[in-house]
């Protein structure tokens, strides 16, 4: 059973990162980069002194250590924005596979393409719009509060999110209440910014991420429902193999 | 009494390859949870700048 859900993880992974790499080249991307133009020109003080070397540390928001290493621009960053883009897909399919297979095997979830593409718009709920609610989408140059805290608060957030929905889908009479409470736990705090997203001297820039920022939760938010609505797809098709379902049809049928 | 009858032993050894399949199945979940942790977690350099395109897709909480 481990061999066969890992290598049908890694399958759906390869097929939803090349899709997801595919769908964030037309939609996601081009904003990632226009909104890095306002964040490696620091304002005004990076065009006066433009040969001046990038040592801003003190710089408030954003800012990536530029001695570490990172792909270059273009084909290597896009060869490993799709190494990353798979090995996310494979570890969500992972756990997808064996959260569907759980149902199906207590008779809870059939496996349906029509149930698969409702797991999939499940899954968006939890890991996209529940932290999303809380944390925007961002994009390169807003300000935000420490790494640490956010990504705590994500995991809790979809957690929950995911306990939640489960409980008010699954689960009769009081333990539904619970489930609802689970759902809006994580926003009685919320590790938000306080004061503007965007802090370039500019306000013109200011404007144009803003905009960016905007067209950036539409495109994320499509693309990730893309992705998960494709990952329930696929998870079903795969477990459908796995236990058998589509060869007994087609001996059925032969 | 339509239920056909099972000898204890074929139950006992479905009762443990049904706790193995659970063993397997929760070190499926942790394979996926431990990729999702270097994909979209891993506070190093390196490994934010090679994921970075994709934690910001993903919306994982990024820099």
């Amino acid at each position: 059973m481990f061999r066969a859900l890992v290598l049908s993880a890694c399958l759906i992974g390869i097929v939803l990162g090349l899709a997801m790499t595919a769908m964030q080249a037309v939609g996601v991307t081009p904003i990632l980069l226009a909104a890095e133009q306002y964040e490696v020109s620091h304002g005004p003080q990076a065009v006066a002194g433009a040969h001046h070397d990038h040592g801003h540390a003190g710089q408030a928001g954003h800012h990536h250590d530029e001695t570490a290493w990172a792909p270059a621009d273009g084909t290597e960053r896009l060869f490993y924005t799709a190494v990353s883009n798979i090995l996310a897909g494979i570890g969500f399919a992972a756990i997808l596979l064996v959260v569907m297979n759980q149902l199906h095997e207590r008779g809870r979830l059939m496996m349906t393409a029509g149930r698969g593409l409702m797991m999939g718009g499940l899954c968006y709920l939890v890991v996209f719009v529940a932290p999303s609610l809380g944390l925007p989408p961002e994009i390169p140059g807003a300000a935000a509060t420490a790494l640490e805290s956010r990504q705590l608060w994500w995991l809790a957030t979809v957690i929950l999110a995911a306990a939640g929905l489960g409980l008010l889908i699954l689960a009769r009479g009081w333990q539904r209440g619970l489930g609802g409470l689970l759902l809006l736990a994580p926003y009685a705090w919320v590790p938000a910014h306080e004061g503007p997203l965007f802090s370039h001297p500019d306000p013109q820039a200011v404007a144009a991420l803003t905009e960016l920022h905007h067209s950036f939760i539409w495109a994320s938010g499509l693309t990730n429902l893309a992705f998960w609505l494709l990952a329930g797809l696929l998870s079903v098709i795969a477990l459908q193999r796995l236990t058998g379902i589509a060869q007994g049809h087609e001996e059925a049928r032969d | 009494m339509s239920a056909t009858p099972v000898s204890s032993s074929s139950r006992i050894s479905r009762s443990g390859s049904r706790i193995a399949s659970a063993y397997q199945q929760g070190a499926v979940v942790l394979f996926g949870a431990l990729i999702l942790y270097a994909v979209g977690f891993l506070p190093m350099n390196a490994a934010h700048n090679a994921a970075h395109d994709t934690r910001h897709s993903l919306v994982f909480p990024c820099h």
